[in-house]
């Protein structure tokens, strides 16, 4: 008999609502995500901690977990849960271990109505508690970082901050881990923020502390990027910021127009200094070598949409197709990136898997760029492979490594080069 | 905006008082929305003049779209109604409908945006979860109306609404009076004395009135179609009272149950009317701590959700129990929302004194019971008292000794040693398993990786061996999952389920076992899932196995039975013939060590590819490597030979293991013991060994974690360090120390039995203890000691171990056999010798 059940039953390739909100917990260091739920919700925390991000601190030796659960199940049934979370979270509050504690359910919970909001609104502790909306049904991991991130946002504390001219917080930026491609990213966009003449007051999160993120409120300009634009909408309805919403700030033109946009907005006019035209150069002569070995190779993308928009609009920069990609979440809008032949959103492994093989002859993709799960999946085979975007297990970064602005063009594209061309690819296509 | 949502008994004429109300708010100028809350989808009927297509079927489970297109213009000019939908009748969860559609509505700001000058909510008559109770959510309905009879069923279950009403009065919803459809003009007064009894006012009394019914056939709301009507004067009346309603003074109090029925049957209740439950509340909640401590009043603990206290009276100290009014027992004296009394335990002779109790008690007469737990906040363990909460059940959570990995266990020191075991546990090879749960569910476990802080498996990444790390949960031709989606909350997932079980069948094949996992989601529905099992089960030939939640790891009895059964009758039918000597059965070692080890002194062994039962019974000798529930009795049922020798690390052990197989295979010779090379390596090994301390951090009942079959993931890691000459430091944390309290560190009796033990099981080993009750403490031992360079911790890096300079070590560094014992004692002399942590990482 024909097993037809892995098409009705699949496994897709896309990652749960609160994963996302861990995501969101491990860029701030001094939150906690409480989930409403069994201690199933924990084993999650391995997706981040250790595997993906050496230095997150989501879990302790010392039991001062940043994501803990208070063990509630559908069975038996309580006569008031409500009243137990709201005690448990109070303890939590009253607890002085965290700034700010998000919380939110599993999906049962959910469908039992649990009112978050409410809850969290009723607790009267030392530190802010805010719900993330129990999503899990409908939403995905970019969901879950993104109602995260706007649960922060609403957390703030009421302040009256003085906005400073000239001053720019990035909004939903994703800080998947806490390690160098990341402070490499923040460190070039606050440098080619600098030469606009623009101070970069706040990345929206940057793996600080909760107090930090206040500094948001103080900024003329929130740029709305996409892993957070409801969080950067609120901040600047907050403190009346001029709200611009950008794509990610990737590739040389990406980077440009990414510094163009910000800087109408900030009101500078007159276009980008050299100084930053300079530096353009620069990274596009770092890059020419690279372009006879790499332009016309065909390229397929397994990751997250946003870092797809970017990275397609650099690989045709770079010369090279991109004819199909296969995205790890619900269908989002995928910005000004460049669409490619075939875009599949959270499809079956299997389907995902036959799509690529299905690219033959001068389409044959000679590199895969994707996440851990591309490679888990074999997506790969016979592949050259590039890991990139969350999770990434085998490739980390103890020094500055990044993708983002100039600098982070010129780092991509090295190791688009090396992934390509490097020896192992060539051994692995002998054998 | 004026915001009303209408509660009440089901058939009490809530609906046809709301879509009145709705149409006079609208005859008054103001734009409504009348929102439907009932699954049954007539909330609407009257005001639409006909059924509308809900918010569910529009667009309620997919997405936002649909929301302003489930919106519908009332022939009552300056009327829009909405019905919020729901499943059939009988399956899904109907709450689900009205919350997607409450969240659509804020996430669209539509009240707002699109100009409503109202919002009529109409909500099914049993409120039977909190997803029915979604309007009064933030930002939703402000007042809320009950509409009641006279009759006792009525107003019981208005009394539940407005325990209701206490629960949501956090988002501003407050109770704004009880409108009354009588059936017996008589007894208006019963009503009248409820609403005293529970501190409300009646806003509006509807009576019997033809015009209802007429204009109920009509499909038009009563006080429009009939406005010369008594019902539209007295429903206009009701209008105004809403409209100008407030919050009141002092909130309403539901009655206790015992209470409520005391009132029904015509006796006095517990409660005077008017008690003070809101008396002095805000300087109350400032200050609960100071306000028990002045009462004498000091918090111990929570037992079964109630307060427990220390209160001393006199010279005396007794116990009491401060109880929610909610589950008081009947003679406990009331204060306020909760009631007190002496603890169970308390002695009778001399009688303790009550009065004295109560006159301490009246003193904290302005808290509510929810603000006397915040005298347990501000501490780092919230967990310990607070947990109670959710009842006795759920404690193991923060109970020192049951967490296997360090996430389990939470606002707690965490322990050195995590309990082996648990993690080896599968399904048996061949049956399929069911997971009928959400993608959350999907993604309960994972791999630990081998980076995360927790060493789960021994042998640190060898070439040849598998990678772990956390993947995309597992769907194979073993294991299906249905992927429970807002869709199956909505309207049931019935068909998924059987499909689901249907496809599992066919891939377990006739006589197959499938184990049907129901999750935390579909458990909540509530759907029929053991018919549907036993359906299939019968049309398919196969056993289905349904346990709730997500159990595959446990080896229950019941389910241990069942697995024990196939397995024995897949191990009988196999059909083999026995052509080789062992079958290294739960070994999940590729690269083939122990094979090779057992190869080079004679003995043959099963190829390990796909086919367990074939492969299993092709061997004269089962080789298992920690005790299994499930495999012994099904070898043993079914007629397999099968061995649990001692583990094969160090040359002693490895030598045992062999002896054991081969003496269980009947061989006469005893096998070799390792080469004089070997012999020669490790002498130089161990000559550096005996420089060196490995230390064990665990509490005094724990050392029998140490030795055992169980101990250390089965590897017997002081064994193998004793064979090599390190010396062995205990470092034992006493109870005082895990309690957080201060005390002189001792060692129990039955510890001190443990330990002596531990030294005759290692013979020439030189094993010191030390003590320890706070974590300063053992941070000052650990660093005190030079020699000390390894500290066994399965949690990978541990910081208290890196910070003093030293190493963690576990079993992830221990090899099998005779070249992996030489390359053992290789690493841990390695750690010994590296300076890395003392010079860069010691505080």
């Amino acid at each position: 008999m024909k097993d037809t059940s892995g098409t009705e039953f699949p496994k897709t390739f896309n990652l749960p609502y609160q994963l996302g909100v861990y995501l969101a917990a491990n860029a701030v260091s001094d939150s906690c995500a409480f989930m409403d739920g069994s201690n199933c919700v924990m084993p999650k925390i391995d997706f981040i901690a250790g595997n993906h991000d050496l230095y997150s601190t989501l879990l302790s030796p010392a039991g001062t977990h940043r994501v803990i659960c208070n063990m509630a199940g559908p069975l038996p049934q309580k006569s008031n849960p409500e009243k137990a979370l709201s005690g448990m979270l109070s303890g939590v509050a009253g607890s002085g271990l965290y700034s700010v504690i998000m919380v939110t359910g599993l999906p049962f919970q959910k469908l039992a109505g649990m009112d978050y909001e409410g809850i969290a609104a009723g607790i009267k502790g030392p530190v802010p508690v805010v719900d993330v909306p129990p999503s899990s049904l409908e939403g995905d991991w970019l969901d879950g970082y993104a109602g995260a991130l706007d649960a922060l946002a609403r957390a703030l504390p009421e302040r009256k901050l003085k906005k400073r001219r000239r001053t720019v917080a990035l909004a939903g930026y994703l800080l998947d881990r806490n390690e160098g491609d990341h402070k490499a990213n923040i460190a070039e966009l606050r440098r080619l923020l600098g030469l606009c003449g623009l101070e970069l007051v706040c990345v929206f999160p940057s793996g600080g502390t909760f107090a930090e993120l206040s500094r948001a409120l103080e900024a003329e300009v929130v740029v709305s990027l996409p892993y957070g634009r409801k969080a950067a909408a609120r901040l600047a309805q907050r403190s009346g910021a001029v709200l611009v919403e950008t794509g990610l700030p990737l590739g040389l033109k990406g980077t440009a127009g990414w510094l163009k946009d910000i800087c109408a907005a900030a009101g500078i006019k007159g276009g980008l200094p050299q100084a930053v035209k300079d530096l353009e150069r620069q990274a596009a002569a770092d890059i020419a070598p690279l372009l006879d070995a790499i332009a016309h190779l065909s390229l397929v993308y397994a990751g997250d949409p946003y870092l797809f928009s970017g990275l397609s609009a650099f690989t045709a920069e770079l010369g090279m197709r991109l004819p199909l990609a296969i995205i790890d979440s619900f269908p989002k809008p995928l910005g000004t990136g460049k669409v490619p032949e075939s875009l599949l959103f959270s499809p079956g492994t299997g389907e995902a898997a036959a799509a690529i093989a299905a690219l033959s002859g001068y389409s044959r993709p000679a590199l895969l760029a994707g996440n851990t799960f591309a490679l888990t999946e074999g997506y790969s085979r016979g592949i050259a492979f590039l890991e990139i975007g969350f999770p990434s297990y085998s490739h980390h970064c103890l020094g500055p490594e990044p993708y983002f602005g100039f600098a982070g063009a010129a780092t991509l594209a090295g190791r688009i080069l090396n992934s390509v061309c490097g020896p192992m690819t060539e051994l692995g296509k002998l054998g | 905006m004026e915001s009303i949502v209408f509660f009440g008994k089901g058939g009490i004429g809530k609906s046809t008082i709301a879509a009145s109300v709705t149409s006079l708010l609208a005859a008054g100028g103001k734009k409504v929305l009348h929102i439907g809350c009932d699954p049954k989808m007539d909330c609407t009927l009257s005001l639409m003049g006909r059924h509308i297509e809900p918010f569910a079927i529009l667009g309620g489970s997919s997405g936002r779209p649909g929301l302003r297109d489930s919106i519908y213009q009332s022939p009552v000019r300056g009327v829009h109604c909405i019905e919020a939908g729901g499943p059939q009748p009988g399956v899904g969860c109907g709450g689900t409908a009205i919350g997607s559609m409450l969240d659509a509505m804020k996430d669209e700001a539509l009240l707002e945006k699109d100009g409503y000058g109202a919002a009529v909510f109409d909500v099914l008559g049993d409120v039977v979860c909190g997803g029915f109770a979604a309007p009064l959510r933030r930002g939703f309905a402000k007042k809320m109306v009950i509409v009641t009879s006279e009759e006792i069923l009525s107003l019981y279950a208005a009394n539940r609404l407005i325990m209701m009403a206490a629960n949501y009065a956090r988002n501003g919803v407050y109770l704004a009076g009880l409108a009354v459809n009588l059936k017996d003009q008589t007894r208006l007064k019963t009503v009248e004395e409820f609403a005293r009894a529970v501190n409300t006012r009646i806003l509006g009394v509807m009576l019997q009135d033809p015009a209802v019914s007429s204009a109920e056939r009509e499909h038009r709301p009563a006080a429009i179609a009939y406005p010369k009507s008594g019902f539209a004067r007295r429903v206009w009346a009701l209008t105004q009272e809403i409209r100008t309603a407030r919050p009141p003074a002092t909130p309403p109090r539901a009655l206790p149950d015992p209470d409520f029925f005391a009132f029904a049957e015509g006796r006095r209740t517990a409660v005077p009317a008017g008690a003070p439950a809101g008396k002095g509340r805000k300087q109350a909640v400032r200050s609960a701590k100071a306000l028990f401590s002045a009462a004498g009043f000091k918090p111990a603990g929570m037992e079964d959700s109630q307060i427990i206290c220390d209160w001393k009276c006199g010279q005396s100290l007794y116990k009491v129990v401060i109880a929610p009014g909610s589950s008081a027992k009947g003679d406990m004296p009331r204060i306020s929302d909760w009631a007190v009394c002496f603890h169970p335990t308390t002695p009778q002779e001399p009688p303790p004194p009550g009065g004295a109790l109560m006159k301490a008690a009246g003193t904290l007469a302005g808290l509510r019971f929810d603000e006397m737990l915040s005298v347990f906040t501000g501490s780092r363990d919230f967990y310990g008292p607070l947990l109670n909460l959710s009842g006795p059940e759920d404690t193991t959570l923060a109970a020192p000794d049951t967490p296997r990995r360090p996430h389990m266990g939470f606002g707690q020191w965490q322990r050195f040693i995590f309990p082996a075991g648990l993690s080896q546990a599968y399904i048996p090879p061949g049956s399929v398993m069911v997971e009928h749960g959400d993608i959350e569910c999907r993604f309960c476990s994972s791999e630990s990786g081998i980076l995360n802080m927790f060493n789960d498996n021994p042998g640190i990444k060898t070439p040849g061996k598998a990678l772990n790390m956390p993947v995309l949960p597992r769907i194979d031709k073993r294991i299906v999952n249905t992927g429970f989606s807002s869709d199956d909350a909505l309207f049931g997932d019935e068909k998924k389920v059987a499909r689901s079980l249907e496809a599992a069948a066919d891939k377990a094949g006739p006589g197959g076992l499938v184990e049907f996992y129901v999750g935390c989601s579909p458990i909540m529905l509530a759907g029929d899932t053991s018919s549907l099992a036993a359906r299939v089960e019968r049309e398919k030939g196969v056993k289905i196995m349904l346990e709730r939640f997500n159990s595959f790891y446990e080896h229950g009895s019941a389910k241990g039975a069942v697995r024990v059964s196939y397995m024995a009758h897949k191990l009988s039918k196999a059909g083999a013939a026995k052509d080789r000597d062992v079958y290294l059965a739960d070994s999940h070692d590729p690269t083939g060590v122990l094979d090779k080890l057992l190869a080079e002194h004679g003995i043959s062994t099963v190829d390990r590819r796909k086919d367990f039962y074939r492969e299993a019974a092709s061997a004269r000798l089962q080789v298992l490597s920690h005790p299994d529930t499930v495999l012994t009795p099904a070898f043993d049922k079914a007629g397999l030979k099968w061995i649990m020798p001692p583990q094969p690390y160090g040359f002693g052990g490895t030598h045992k293991w062999l002896g054991a197989i081969a003496s269980a295979l009947g061989r006469k010779k005893a096998p070799a013991g390792p080469s004089a090379a070997q012999k020669a390596l490790a002498a130089g090994l161990w000559a550096r060994a005996s420089r060196y301390t490995a230390a064990f951090v665990l509490a005094t009942e724990e050392i029998g974690l140490l030795s055992g079959s169980t101990a250390l993931k089965m590897v017997p890691v002081l064994p193998v360090l004793a064979e090599a000459g390190f010396k062995v430091r205990l470092l034992l944390m006493t109870a005082e120390g895990r309690d957080g309290k201060a005390g002189k560190p001792g060692l129990p009796a039955e510890a001190a039995a443990q330990l002596r033990a531990l030294k005759a099981s290692l013979p020439g080993t030189h094993l010191s203890t030390d003590t320890f009750s706070k974590q300063e403490e053992l941070a000052r031992l650990l660093r005190a000691d030079p020699p000390t360079r390894l500290v066994y911790s399965d949690i990978r890096r541990d910081p208290r171990v890196v910070s003093a300079g030293k190493y963690p070590f576990s079993t992830s560094l221990f090899e099998p056999g005779y070249d992996g014992a030489l390359e053992t004692w290789r690493r841990l002399l390695a750690l010994c010798e590296w300076d890395f942590n003392e010079r860069y990482l010691r505080n």
